[in-house]
């Protein structure tokens, strides 16, 4: 079946899916852009996510509809959900279709070429819409029926989820992840508040129209946990490429501007420990991309970095 | 004797380079082509490195792990490399401070000295 075939049938829509096209290649994450036509000659712009054999991390795409459907009630620029196709059976791989939301990508936006009073206002805007998304009232938005609120025990919580993602994963042992989970184990610190966690916030995962932020993309990771999580990922000096503008907003800018617009303050031990935290993931989830790839799953030749792996050891070494 | 690995991995990445050259080349296709050559890349730069460098690494970790080494029946260098790093992996919980800053100070060197 084509892929317009495939869409007329999930939809029930013959003849009114114009404009497919396909964006991503290989065994990556196929997305596919459409237009659905309605009978009052309106269109809908429309975007079907589906899952690559492998990747990076299995996630589920039931669970990422379930929170975008909650989200729709939420101050936060998110796709609104449209459909889903959880086990594949529509499209081959589960798949989740959402509406197409104005604006493009650009994931070195803070590096690239605008200029830099435009980049430091999108690096703003940036922080600011990340305390908007830890500000979300997760409880009046039902997400603690989706999600599992670990409390105080948040940093145990995700390290028990990504040892558990390495011991599944990993095709040799690794001691240098080793030596990084039982220092991570014995320094876990203790949250001090639940907040809907994005847990992979970053330029990439953001569509922008000028300097507007005009979407929030790709929530599949997205759990109840600690707000240092979050910031420790964008914090991080490994993606410090994509957060920080040298000279000009660097991570003490972008902590500090999170502490003035929240109120909340920023406790920069536990944060040190959730920079740590965000290598080790990091580490993880190269760890589970070798398994994809030489299971042939994915076409991304991803193996535990030299960089990441330098980074956790010398954050490990001096006890972050 | 011709042709070496080095000539052979060589060869294979200049035939790459002229598909890459062509104009006619899809974008999916050439978003693989940069995957392929980055992996053939790496080998080529590391391949005659590795066993070196396991024999290297095994002597370290035996003498890390003292008694805990499991003992050595003549097992190839890259076979008795992955048992180390098992071995080494599983006494690191158990450790006390010293040992591990100790195995924290040898790691971090080997990520900068391991070919692959």
């Amino acid at each position: 079946m084509t892929p317009l075939a495939a869409l007329e049938a999930f939809l029930h829509a013959p003849g009114r899916v114009v404009d497919v096209r396909r964006t991503g290649v290989g065994r990556s994450r196929q997305n596919w852009l459409f237009d659905l036509r309605h009978d009052d000659g309106s269109r809908e712009p429309l975007i079907l996510r589906s899952d690559p054999d492998g990747g990076l991390v299995e996630t589920d795409r039931a669970l990422e509809f379930a929170l975008l459907g909650a989200l729709v009630d939420a101050d936060l620029p998110t796709p609104p959900p449209h459909s889903l196709d959880a086990d594949g059976t529509a499209f081959g791989s589960p798949s989740l279709m959402m509406g197409r939301l104005p604006g493009t990508c650009d994931y070195r936006v803070l590096t690239g070429d605008r200029p830099e009073a435009e980049r430091v206002a999108i690096a703003v805007a940036l922080c600011e819409l990340l305390a908007r998304v830890h500000a979300t009232d997760w409880k009046a938005l039902g997400l603690g029926e989706l999600f599992t609120d670990p409390g105080e025990q948040a940093a145990r919580h995700e390290l028990d989820r990504w040892e558990g993602i390495l011991r599944r994963d990993r095709l040799a042992a690794h001691p240098e992840l080793e030596l990084a989970l039982v220092a991570l184990r014995e320094r876990a610190p203790r949250s001090r508040r639940t907040v809907l966690v994005h847990a992979d916030f970053k330029p990439g995962n953001v569509l922008l129209r000028g300097v507007e932020i005009t979407a929030l993309l790709d929530w599949e990771l997205a759990h109840l946990g600690d707000p240092l999580e979050d910031l420790g990922w964008v914090t991080q000096p490994l993606r410090a490429g994509e957060h920080a503008i040298p000279g000009r907003w660097e991570a003490a800018d972008l902590i500090g501007h999170y502490e003035e617009v929240t109120g909340e303050p920023v406790d920069r031990e536990a944060l040190r420990w959730w920079v740590t935290f965000s290598t080790f993931k990091t580490a993880v989830m190269q760890v589970s991309g070798l398994r994809a790839f030489l299971e042939g799953r994915s076409d991304e030749p991803y193996r535990p970095h030299r960089r990441v792996l330098g980074s956790l050891l010398d954050d490990v070494n001096r006890g972050f | 004797m011709r042709p070496t690995i080095d000539d052979q991995l060589g060869g294979a990445d200049r035939l790459l380079d002229l598909v890459a050259a062509d104009p006619g080349l899809g974008d999916g296709s050439r978003e693989l082509l940069v995957n392929a050559r980055r992996l053939l890349r790496t080998v080529r730069r590391s391949w005659d490195r590795v066993v070196p460098f396991a024999v290297a690494d095994n002597a370290r970790m035996a003498e890390l792990l003292g008694e805990a080494a499991p003992p050595d029946v003549g097992k190839g260098p890259l076979e008795r490399q992955e048992e180390l790093r098992a071995a080494l992996a599983a006494a690191i919980p158990d450790l006390d401070d010293g040992a591990r800053a100790e195995i924290g100070r040898y790691l971090r060197e080997r990520v900068e000295e391991d070919p692959a």
